[in-house]
């Protein structure tokens, strides 16, 4: 299964460097948010891949910090273009 | 003899490769589609399935311990998160004003 | 009520992070918890909590499966178009009005619309949807409001 899950992860990671080359090429500012948030959930199941097999079960708690970091992360670039300041209203 | 660690070894693997299908589909709908809002769907629907098959694959694998309990928040996180960012993005998208592509037209943004 | 369960929530999670039962982190998780509740539910939400009557919350639990179903089904559906040479779409936005009394209804629409094939929310002012849809005919089911009955019999009865 080691084997397997060194395919899964290197799979993966060609993924996210294809999705790499959206997140350069735009063409406009939310292809590239969207493109690193994709890029971050692949990131979050490598890291889970990795615990397993390295038997670290650090690396989870990581991968929990680093989704909840993906998503606010996103979230707040959203708001940011569409207000242009960090602290909004609730409109 | 099958035993049951094979059961478990095939589950995982079926439900990992189905995961990384649907990772591969939406790199490829990220890659392909020609505006933000297809891009937008490519990318919530596809990876949601495929990062909650292939994190439930490895907690069925993990068994019952601690672990699991962590991997099947991940799940639950990426299902919860991955829509609301797509809203989020896409309203940024339509509130500064970029339209869609339509297919008559022939046009790229 | 609202301090209950967000202090509820809170020590579920606690759990899981720590994974161990010893009464040092559970006495810690406690106190965390409950400091954390009260302050979520004095700040975070100060004005409308979410509650969910017993009925309601045994409807939700039952459309879940369905959901899931929903999100296989959606993510099968994108596969198809990305993976057709010709790629078959006509992307338009629809403005879809639905009128619900309250906001945690509106939220289930909304993320029901983006798990179903072919459609993702993209705005909402007062009870205008904006919808996006890859092609008209994935708007069928929303425009019947077929999907807005199911919601309303989940969150509002």
């Amino acid at each position: 299964m080691q084997s397997f899950f060194w395919g899964v992860g290197i799979f993966l990671l060609v993924n996210a460097f294809a999705c790499l080359w959206r997140a350069s090429a735009g063409p406009t500012v939310v292809d590239c948010i969207l493109a690193v948030n994709i890029i971050g959930t692949k990131t979050l199941v490598v890291l889970v891949l990795l615990a397993l097999v390295f038997g670290r079960a650090m690396l989870l708690d990581i991968a929990l910090v680093y989704g909840l970091l993906n998503f606010v992360i996103t979230v707040t670039a959203g708001r940011l273009l569409e207000t242009g300041r960090l602290a909004g209203d609730q409109s | 003899m099958i035993s049951t660690a094979d059961i478990r070894d095939a589950t995982t693997v079926v439900l990992a490769a189905f995961g990384a299908l649907f990772f591969l589909v939406g790199t490829i709908g990220l890659l392909r589609l020609p505006d933000f809002y297809a891009r937008t769907h490519a990318a919530t629907k596809c990876d949601t399935v495929g990062a909650g098959s292939l994190l439930i694959a490895l907690a069925v694998f993990n068994g019952l311990d601690a672990s699991t309990g962590k991997i099947i928040a991940l799940a639950g996180l990426v299902l919860l998160s991955s829509p609301t960012t797509g809203h989020a993005l896409a309203r940024a998208a339509h509130r500064t004003g970029l339209a869609p592509w339509h297919a008559e037209k022939g046009r790229t943004p | 009520m609202k301090t209950t369960q967000a202090t509820t929530v809170l020590f579920a999670f606690w759990l899981v992070l720590t994974g161990s039962l010893g009464p040092l982190d559970l006495a810690l998780g406690v106190v965390l918890s409950l400091v954390l509740g009260v302050w979520a539910a004095r700040f975070l939400w100060p004005q409308d909590a979410p509650a969910l009557s017993p009925r309601q919350a045994v409807r939700l639990l039952l459309y879940i499966p369905r959901l899931l179903a929903s999100v296989l089904m959606a993510a099968l559906q994108v596969a198809e178009v990305v993976l057709d040479p010709q790629m078959p779409i006509d992307p338009v936005i629809i403005g879809h009005r639905a009128s619900f009394s309250r906001a945690v209804s509106r939220v289930a629409f909304a993320n029901s619309i983006t798990l179903t094939p072919g459609t993702l929310t993209v705005d909402v002012d007062a009870e205008t949807f904006y919808i996006h849809c890859l092609a008209e005919r994935f708007a069928t089911d929303i425009a019947t409001g077929d999907l807005e009955r199911r919601i309303s019999h989940v969150f509002e009865e």
